[in-house]
């Protein structure tokens, strides 16, 4: 069991409040994490952390200042109040400052799985032995996979407590655990390739299997072998759902209330407008049962909910936490994420585009000529603009079938260009590579640079 | 999740900031060893023979080395949008990491709780690596160990009052606004932190450090009818508040401004190879992508990188030298000592096109043989070291930039960066302009929006055909990441061809849809 820090949280909230804080809030975040990675059968590293952290907010004549430790000694916490205080003297009045509306505080009260105790239950032993199975059955997988980046398997408990002067007062636990395996593979030439794959969940028997794992990163790495370069042109391109992930990573960031107040997005001015293909919905659900991102409440202790962002291409609305709602004057979506250093902000849960009916198979067989991105990379997306131009590797098809696999190219082309563009999207949403999921989608055209 | 290893501009890695009575009163390094404090009884309550037990007890199951590390780090951020303050922040980190190292393998465990049973239970958790149940355990003594003052600091900026900072804040902010009535947004940002660290390791050896770190940060947007851009630009290093006797705070706001309004007048970019001109400071980045970490240690003395085993060959063309140094005084990738202990040099990794060494650790330098080069570098007490870039860098030509650009009939012109990313295994490599332009007849012409350019680093590293005299170091700002670990590093290069690199624009050179 972790500490109880509920108390601690309460205290400090009543003592910034004597302090003279209009309004306060304490935030922690305390984490026992383990960590082991294997390579080529050896141990390479074990770690085990105990972690812990407290953030203090303050308003006072209408500013805010924030401070954080790691020291939860009493005398240490009690000068941190004081000097948070004496912070928010050089900060300056900001009327859309405050806490969250107080009739939408609250704890979600249906089921959601946060915390699996037969993850605690593991001992170091059989996680190494899964990490050692996981990348022996990956190295087995091919005879031209010859080496290993390392096989890791981590797992974490951690709890979040939140007080704040409106008279919240919540905590939660949740536990974690992830596979990864990534390796390398040889062509005759001596060209060397590598790839991985991973799986994570909260709940132990939510996990693929080190097998499964193992067997996944041996295809990935194997398949880009014999990769290179073809011509520019403009072609078809499938999303990988990875890659497909990635930009509704950004449309959730331009979709943001705080993207938006500040105009640094491209969807200001869209609320009802069609932004993307009538294939495409998006929603954010803190509330799935088995969510790796579901939580009872927000970071400023909303009640969470269920948001739908776009409906059949449509900007239906946009997500805020209190501040960014108090600006645009909406209300909070109980979106507000935030570490103990720092205030809240506007933060996805589990984000994922709505499943379509079409078999990622068919999505490929239906191509004549064009390209699967497998993945992008690198820093050229501007959210401000939605443009984006970056490297990128995958295979490509011909007929219908991949022929070989394709690297040191680049695509580039503008977000909602790309989202109105969608011609097919995947039945195949999974929540098992990340918290913000796609099914796989075929994009009409794309402009790719090689050759 | 892939080995990914890449470059971030901004302020991502950074937290926050502000000076308290206290915090003015506590003392530096350097002083402290004149005052007869150490940083150890001043942040951590702490004694050498605590220290000693812990060490002991690390090594007590067969583990070959152990070594502790205490940081306390105090951060400070004023966060300026709107004409006003929005946000200002401190904080204070405080933790203690602890490792076992059996040959290649570690064991490893940290605790924010920096007392003895803490410590004594995290030394067992990291002990835990060795399993010889021998018992090697020797009480270790721990001796001062002298380290260089890389970082002298006339006003350190965490100790510095707001209302100061907030002056510059204000020039910068006031400056940007003034500069084209396109500019709708101006953001500034003052970041700083000092972290002070204490070592000590079992082979005897303690020693303590405090490490400033600066970075003052615009962003602005502009508008022009339905068109929005934005333009970043920042500085900074291991440096003070005298850092603006350098570069103005009004210098900066106008910089990001100006980024800005380019990027509205911008042309989308062809697709394809070109040839490229990279100019001089930011374009560093290539380097770092396309040979810096590859030329890690860790990755060569477990043959994962396409440089392993190619000591002595010739893996660029004979223009290129390629040095990493931590020894510049006040530069961003700066450190007077490694986070193991090792004192950093100036590492010569590619001498005339040829390969002559890697940047190594500890543990990767045993494994090799060879002599450490002071690389061992980690995030924070919550990350064991690994071999990591300090200051790396492109030795200059005998090409003024004219010259080059005007050997160009036809390319592209690259001058600002977000930033880059490498698969090291192939050697991939991936980086983002935020400033550049058509080069057309020999001159610069117009702005492209913001390409990226891909290219494999052993190859492009072939086709640098010409390098300039101009040698420019970037201006603090950039924090590179490896395996989840983020540090500071500065680098630097001169003008640089390179005769073919592939462009990613939006439109295909000479003919339609294919």
């Amino acid at each position: 069991m972790m500490k109880d820090y509920r108390n601690l949280a309460a205290e400090l909230v009543s003592e910034l409040k004597k302090q003279g804080a209009e309004a306060a809030d304490v935030y922690i975040v305390s984490t026992n994490g383990f960590n082991t990675t294997v390579r080529l059968g050896k141990i390479e590293r074990l770690q085990q952390s105990i972690s812990k952290g407290l953030g203090l907010r303050v308003i006072k004549n209408g500013a805010m200042a924030n401070t954080f430790t790691t020291d939860f000694h009493d005398r240490a916490v009690k000068d941190l109040a004081r000097e948070t205080m004496q912070i928010v003297q050089v900060s300056n009045a900001d009327k859309f400052n405050g806490l969250a509306p107080k009739d939408l505080l609250g704890s979600y009260d249906g089921k959601l799985m946060l915390f699996d105790e037969s993850i605690a239950k593991l001992t170091p032993e059989k996680k190494i032995e899964m990490a050692r199975l996981a990348e022996e059955t990956g190295m087995k997988f091919d005879k031209r996979i010859k080496n290993a980046n390392g096989t890791s398997w981590s797992d974490s408990r951690s709890q979040v407590t939140l007080a704040n002067s409106d008279g919240f007062t919540g905590q939660y636990q949740m536990t974690q655990a992830s596979l990864s395996v990534s390796l390398l593979a040889e062509d005759e030439d001596g060209t060397k390739q590598t790839d991985g794959h991973y799986t994570f969940g909260r709940f132990l028997n939510t996990l693929a299997s080190p097998q499964a794992i193992g067997e996944e990163a041996g295809r990935r790495v194997v398949r880009k072998l014999g990769g290179r370069k073809v011509k520019s042109a403009i072609v078809p391109v499938v999303l990988d759902p990875r890659v497909a992930s990635f930009l509704l990573g950004d449309v959730f960031g331009a979709a943001s209330g705080g993207s938006i107040y500040r105009r640094m997005s491209y969807l200001v001015d869209k609320v009802g407008q069609q932004i993307a293909s009538p294939m495409i919905t998006i929603a954010d659900d803190a509330t799935m049962a088995d969510g790796v991102a579901s939580r009872p409440f927000d970071a400023e202790g909303v009640k969470s909910s269920s948001v739908v962002v776009v409906e059949k291409g449509v900007l239906k609305q946009y997500v805020c936490d209190s501040y960014a709602a108090r600006r645009l004057n909406l209300k909070p979506t109980g979106n507000a994420s935030r570490s103990y250093q720092g205030n809240p902000n506007v933060g996805s849960s589990n984000l994922f585009i709505k499943n379509g009916d079409t078999k990622p198979e068919d999505i490929v067989k239906s191509v004549k000529n064009g390209l699967y991105l497998d993945r992008v990379g690198g820093q050229g997306l501007n959210s401000t603009t939605g443009d984006f131009s970056m490297g990128a590797n995958g295979r490509w098809i011909e007929n219908g079938e991949f022929t070989h696999a394709v690297q040191e190219i680049t695509v580039a082309g503008n977000v909602m260009k790309v989202l109105s563009n969608v011609k097919a999207v995947g039945n195949d949403l999974s929540f098992k590579l990340g918290t913000t999921a796609s099914p796989t989608l075929l994009i009409g055209e794309m402009t790719i640079g090689g050759e | 999740m892939k080995r990914r290893d890449f470059l971030v501009k901004g302020s991502l890695a950074l937290a926050a900031v502000a000076a308290s009575d206290k915090w003015m009163n506590k003392v530096w390094a350097g002083e402290s060893a004149l005052m007869g404090t150490s940083l150890l009884d001043t942040y951590f309550q702490v004694n050498k023979a605590d220290i000693s037990k812990v060490l002991s007890a690390t090594l007590a199951k067969g583990a070959e080395f152990a070594d502790v590390f205490f940081e306390y780090r105090i951060s400070s951020n004023l966060s300026f949008e709107e004409d006003i303050v929005k946000s200002a922040r401190r904080g204070i980190v405080q933790g203690v990491g602890i490792r076992a190292v059996k040959g290649d393998q570690i064991g490893f465990a940290f605790t924010e709780d920096v007392s003895l049973p803490s410590m004594m239970e995290a030394a067992n958790a990291a002990a835990a690596i060795a399993s010889d149940n021998v018992a090697k355990a020797r009480v270790v003594g721990v001796n001062n160990q002298k380290v260089g003052n890389f970082y002298p600091i006339k006003e350190l900026a965490t100790s510095t009052d707001l209302t100061k900072k907030l002056s510059f804040i204000k020039e910068a902010n006031a400056a940007a606004k003034a500069h084209d009535s396109k500019i709708v947004r101006v953001n500034i940002g003052f970041n700083d932190e000092v972290k002070h660290v204490a070592y000590a390791n079992s082979d005897g050896v303690y020693w303590e450090d405090s490490q400033p770190l600066f970075m003052f940060s615009a962003f602005c947007i502009a508008e022009d009818g339905k068109l929005r851009e934005n333009g970043y630009t920042g500085g900074g290093g291991r440096i003070g508040m005298e850092y603006f006797n350098q570069r103005k705070a009004a210098d900066i706001g106008k910089e990001a401004a100006r980024i800005a309004v380019l990027n509205l007048g911008a042309q989308e970019a062809e697709a394809g190879v070109q040839t490229v001109v990279l100019g001089p400071a930011e374009s560093a980045v290539l380097l770092h992508e396309a040979v810096g970490h590859g030329l890690e240690a860790d990755f060569n003395y477990k043959k994962l990188s396409n440089y392993s085993g190619r000591v002595g060959q010739k893996v660029a063309s004979e223009h290129c030298t390629v040095v990493d140094e931590g020894l510049f005084p006040n530069m961003r990738g700066t450190i007077n000592v490694d986070d193991e202990g090792n004192t950093p040099q100036s590492t010569t990794l590619i001498e005339g096109g040829i390969l002559r060494g890697y940047m190594n650790d500890r543990i990767s330098a045993k494994q090799l043989g060879v002599k450490v080069s002071g690389n061992g570098r980690r995030q924070a007490y919550s990350h064991p070291p690994m071999p990591r870039m300090t200051n790396t860098y492109l030795r200059p030509g005998k090409y003024s930039a004219e010259e080059i650009l005007k050997t160009v009939k036809d390319g592209v012109y690259a001058k600002g960066f977000t930033g880059g990313q490498v698969d090291i295994t192939k050697g991939d490599f991936t980086f983002s302009c935020s400033e550049c332009y058509r080069i057309e007849d020999g001159k610069i012409t117009v702005p492209l929006k913001g390409v990226t350019l891909v290219g494999n680093g052993p190859d492009v590293m072939t086709k640098v055909s010409m390098v300039g005299n101009d040698l420019k170091f970037t201006d603090g700002g950039w924090t590179c990441g490896k395996n989840g670990q983020m540090v500071p590093v500065g680098m630097g290069t001169p003008t640089v061809k390179v005769s073919d690199i592939t462009v990613g624009g939006t439109k295909v050179r000479g003919e339609g849809k294919a």
